[in-house]
Parts: C-alpha cells; sequence; structure tokens
C-alpha cells in the first residue's frame, strides 16, 4: 500500500517526455546560434533548445534552475551535428528526472565529449560539401536560363536534407542514449567524413573547370588563331594555376576579402593594359 | 518604390539578417536572399541573376568553429536592392559594392557577438530565477538584433536618393567598373580555394585533378558530372571498405596517419 502511494507519486512528479516536447525541442534547434556570443559560444542556443524538455521534466524550482544552469555552460558544435547531442542529452535528462543514476556532471561531460568529435565533422561536410556543391549546381540552373528553379532547388534541397537529418539525429540519439558514443570509434564517422571530401574534391575539380575564367585577350597574340583548339585547354590550366595560387595565399593567411580586391586590381589592370577582355 | 516595397523589404533584410547568424536556412545565401529583394521590389530576374553571380564570390566564405567570415548576408540585401530597386545599377556596379558591405557586415556581426555576453549575463539571472520564458525570450532578443544588423544598413542605403548613387556609380571609370566585370571569372577561384585548403589531404587532391580533367576533356554538363562524381564516390567507399577487413589494414592506418602528419604540418 506504502509503495504503491509511492509509485502514483512519482509517477505524478517524474513526467516522461511527449511527442509535443520532442517536435518543439526540433523546431528550436533550428534557431541554435541566434545568441551566439565569444564569451560562451552556442550555450544559450542549447538551453534554448532544450527548455521545453527542462519545463516537463522538472517542475520542481530547485531542479528546474540547476538544469537551466548547466545547460547554460559553454557549448560550440556544428550546427546541424548538435541534434545528434541533443537526442542523446534529452534521454539523460529523463533518466535524470526519473531517478536513475546520471549526475549533472555526466549529462555536461557527455556534452563536450560529443561537440568536438561533431564539429570536426559537420563543418567540412555541411559548410565545405553539401553547401558549395548544392549553391553551385543551382547557380548552373540560374545560368541555363531556368531563373527560379535555381534558387527553388538550392533552398529546399538544403532545408530537406537539413531537417531530415536534424530529426532523425534527434530521434537516434533519444533512443540510443550514450551507445552513440560507440559510434564515434566505429568508423561510420570515418566513412561518412570521407566520402564527403571525396565527392566534394570531385566536384571542387568540376567547379574550377567551369566556373574559373581569365579571360585572357587572345586575339592581341598572332600565334593564337592558329591553333583555337590549344584555347580550351590553357585557359583550363590558367584557372587550375589560379586556384592554386589562392590555395597558397590562404595558407599564408591572407584574408579572402584581400584576395578578391587584388583579383579586382588584376582585372583592371589587364583590361586597361589589354591583357584580359 | 511604393510603401509596400519598402516594407518587404526590409522584412526580407530583418530575416536575411536573422539567417545570417544561425547558418541554418541559408535565406542569406545571396541566391536566396537577392531573389527575395528582387521579388520585393518587383525585379526577380535581375535579382536571380546576380544571386547567382555573388554566389560564386561568397561560396567558399564560411564561419567555422569561431572564426567569423566576411559577411554575406549584407552585401547580398544591399546589391540587390541597388541593382533590382529605384538605383537601378548595372550588375557590375552590384557585385563591386558587395566586397566593402562584406566588410562592414563583418565588423558588425564580431561587434555583436562581442557585446552578446552582456545578454548571456541576463539568461544566467533568469536561470538563477528559474525563469525558462524570460531566457527564452533573451535568446529571441538577440536574434532580433541580428536581423536589425541588416535591416538597419538597408534602411539607410534606402533613404539615400537612388538618383545620387546612380551618378556616384556613373561617376567611377568605365575601365574600373569593367575590369571589376572580368575579374568575377577569377575570383571565384577564391572561394573553391577556402574550401579546398579546408578539405585538402595528399589523396584527395588526384579526386580534384580527376574531377577537374573529366570536366575539360570531355566537357560534359555540370548534372552529368554530379551524377558521376555521386558514382565514383560511392564505387570508392565500397572499394576501400572492402579491403580493411584483410590484411590490408595495418597499411591503411600508416596512410591515414600520413595524412594526420601532413595536416598537422601545414
Amino acid at each position: 500500500m506504502n509503495q504503491e502511494s509511492h509509485q502514483q507519486s512519482t509517477g505524478k512528479q517524474l513526467p516522461k517526455l511527449q511527442l509535443t516536447d520532442f517536435v518543439s525541442v526540433f523546431w528550436r534547434s533550428s534557431f541554435e546560434q541566434a545568441s551566439w556570443n565569444y564569451e560562451r559560444m552556442q550555450n544559450l542556443g542549447f538551453a534554448y533548445i532544450m527548455s521545453p524538455a527542462i519545463k516537463r521534466l522538472y517542475p520542481d524550482k530547485q531542479e528546474r534552475i540547476a538544469a537551466m544552469k548547466r545547460h547554460l555552460l559553454f557549448f560550440n558544435t556544428s550546427p546541424i551535428m548538435q541534434s545528434l547531442v541533443t537526442g542523446v542529452v534529452l534521454n539523460l535528462e529523463e533518466q535524470r528526472a526519473d531517478g536513475q543514476p546520471v549526475s549533472a556532471e555526466d549529462i555536461s561531460a557527455v556534452k563536450t565529449a560529443m561537440m568536438g568529435p561533431l564539429g570536426g565533422i559537420g563543418d567540412p561536410v555541411w559548410l565545405g560539401t553539401i553547401r558549395p556543391v548544392l549553391s553551385a549546381l543551382a547557380a548552373s540552373v540560374v545560368l541555363s536560363g531556368f531563373g527560379i528553379y535555381g534558387p527553388i532547388l538550392f533552398f529546399a534541397g538544403w532545408n530537406l536534407l537539413r531537417l531530415g537529418f536534424r530529426y532523425s539525429a534527434q530521434k537516434f540519439g533519444y533512443q540510443r542514449g550514450t551507445d552513440i558514443i560507440n559510434l564515434f570509434g566505429s568508423g561510420i564517422l570515418k566513412v561518412v567524413t570521407r566520402a564527403s571530401a571525396v565527392f566534394g574534391m570531385f566536384m571542387m575539380g568540376t567547379f574550377i573547370a567551369k566556373w574559373v575564367r581569365i579571360d585572357f585577350n587572345l586575339g592581341r597574340i598572332s600565334a593564337f588563331p592558329h591553333f583555337v583548339w590549344l584555347d580550351r585547354g590553357i585557359s583550363a590550366l590558367a584557372a587550375m594555376l589560379l586556384t592554386i595560387i589562392c590555395i597558397w595565399l590562404i595558407r599564408k593567411r591572407l584574408s579572402p576579402i584581400w584576395a578578391i580586391i587584388i583579383l579586382f586590381i588584376l582585372g583592371v589592370l589587364g583590361y586597361a593594359g589589354g591583357i584580359l577582355s | 518604390m511604393a510603401l509596400s516595397a519598402w516594407i518587404l523589404t526590409l522584412i526580407v533584410a530583418f530575416f536575411v539578417g536573422c539567417d545570417g547568424i544561425l547558418d541554418e536556412w541559408q535565406l542569406f545565401q545571396p541566391l536566396v536572399a537577392c531573389t527575395l529583394i528582387g521579388i520585393a521590389t518587383g525585379n526577380m530576374s535581375a535579382g536571380i541573376l546576380l544571386g547567382a553571380t555573388l554566389q560564386m564570390i561568397t561560396i567558399g566564405w564560411m564561419n567555422v568553429g569561431a572564426a567569423v567570415a566576411p559577411d554575406v548576408s549584407l552585401p547580398a540585401v544591399i546589391s540587390a536592392l541597388l541593382v533590382c530597386g529605384p538605383a537601378a545599377l548595372s550588375m557590375k556596379h552590384g557585385i563591386a559594392v558587395a566586397i566593402p558591405f562584406a566588410v562592414v557586415g563583418q565588423i558588425l556581426n564580431v561587434f555583436i557577438r562581442k557585446r552578446m555576453g552582456w545578454l548571456i549575463h541576463r539568461a544566467d539571472r533568469a536561470a538563477d530565477d528559474g525563469d525558462l520564458r524570460r531566457m527564452n525570450r533573451i535568446h529571441l532578443v538577440s536574434l532580433g538584433i541580428q536581423g536589425m544588423r541588416v535591416m538597419i544598413p538597408t534602411l539607410l542605403v534606402m533613404l539615400i536618393s537612388p538618383r545620387y548613387i546612380h551618378q556616384l556609380a556613373s561617376a567611377v571609370p568605365n575601365v574600373v567598373t569593367t575590369g571589376i566585370d572580368i575579374s568575377v571569372g577569377m575570383v571565384a577561384a577564391v572561394g573553391f580555394a577556402i574550401i579546398i585548403n579546408m578539405m585538402a589531404d595528399k589523396a584527395l587532391w588526384w579526386w580534384l585533378i580527376g574531377g577537374f580533367v573529366l570536366a575539360v576533356v570531355t566537357g560534359l554538363n555540370i548534372f552529368v558530372l554530379t551524377i558521376i562524381g555521386l558514382v565514383l564516390t560511392a564505387v570508392y567507399i565500397w572499394f576501400s571498405n572492402r579491403h580493411p577487413d584483410s590484411s590490408h589494414d595495418s597499411g591503411d592506418v600508416d596512410e591515414l596517419d600520413d595524412f594526420d602528419r601532413d595536416l598537422d604540418d601545414l
């Protein structure tokens, strides 16, 4: 009798996460970086995302305060990969609210352990491969004369991928909990990173051939009219050479803005001097 | 420009500014932002074309970790406004205008990111009181501030007389604008260079060269090349995953260590 009433009271005090909380956390995750700051980076963003769960799991004021504070600690990762962290943390918070032996330090430690590797994967995959490839394809759609379909392809394609990934990552993390950490050692992430890097580099090669152009005024050089067939190869090689020079300049820590300004100046001088047209 | 076009432009500028910090929806990428400004000002096709051109310039600008890249959202909105709006600048002028605004936007962004500490401390106090709603509100207020970061400069540019802007633009000598127009093809190299620099290791260079040579020699359409790229990647991953189980395993590990060492050296 006594035990039963205890169970009843704990059942009331310790509610489970509902589907609405899960969806609300998912929706909020698209606004993570709003309060990005140099002090603790995405800390408030993470707390903002977690807040429906905190509200549900910790009706008790002291516990709620503690939960808010632990999610306001330093946090920074690649934004889209953060959904995986959120999923695992939702799982842990639910266990903790349920009275399982999960300490506040455990939760913070899991966040810290995940944010580094995920940041290292997320930025090259999403910002280094998917976004440039999608946007360059979309720009090609525009220049092929299909106008509005370019921006639509880019916007819809990106957001379908992003939201689909965020939702499934959050769900996966929530279902598996800390088992996710095993994934980090399993090599799957390495394969994904490798595949994206390989594909990204292949596409960069094609983009350099298609998009980078140095418009030499070849007509000025009298030998060229006889070797028109050389033209395509030579301008392609020049494009590759220019890209390699830019990589070198960037490794020398030249800011991209300065690189662009230098190229603008070269363009103006080249046009004035009749080398470019 | 009609009042409704003014208001629409400012609303677009606000949302683009918000997404500029979020880096989620990609409304702030020129391809989308310039199109939206084009729609707001009633000159969509110019907006789309400008967006596609600016996109190739800003393609590699990304905020990785805590580093802040040149801003994309502010230049996209301002040049689209100047090209599609009543100032009716030419595309070349729009591109030239984008670069200084990328720097202005970056400075504003860093400034706000530094000052944001003040709001974060208010969020700490909300946490002391256990007040979730106040904490959430602080997060959204900072989003609004980032929206204002693009909206207010846009408003200021809108207040300048279009005729004056047009006069200024036509005062720039033709050599300069045509020279800048010519160099757009070269500037695309900078964006690709940033991306390649981020990912490059020894084995990947062969993929870069492979894609490049295939594109130059066959002259195939970019969409066909994308499909070829996807197929080649799948084949590569399939093969490289079949081997590690056999005796090649140790070889693979050595190779990876080499990459790591190379990356450390850089």
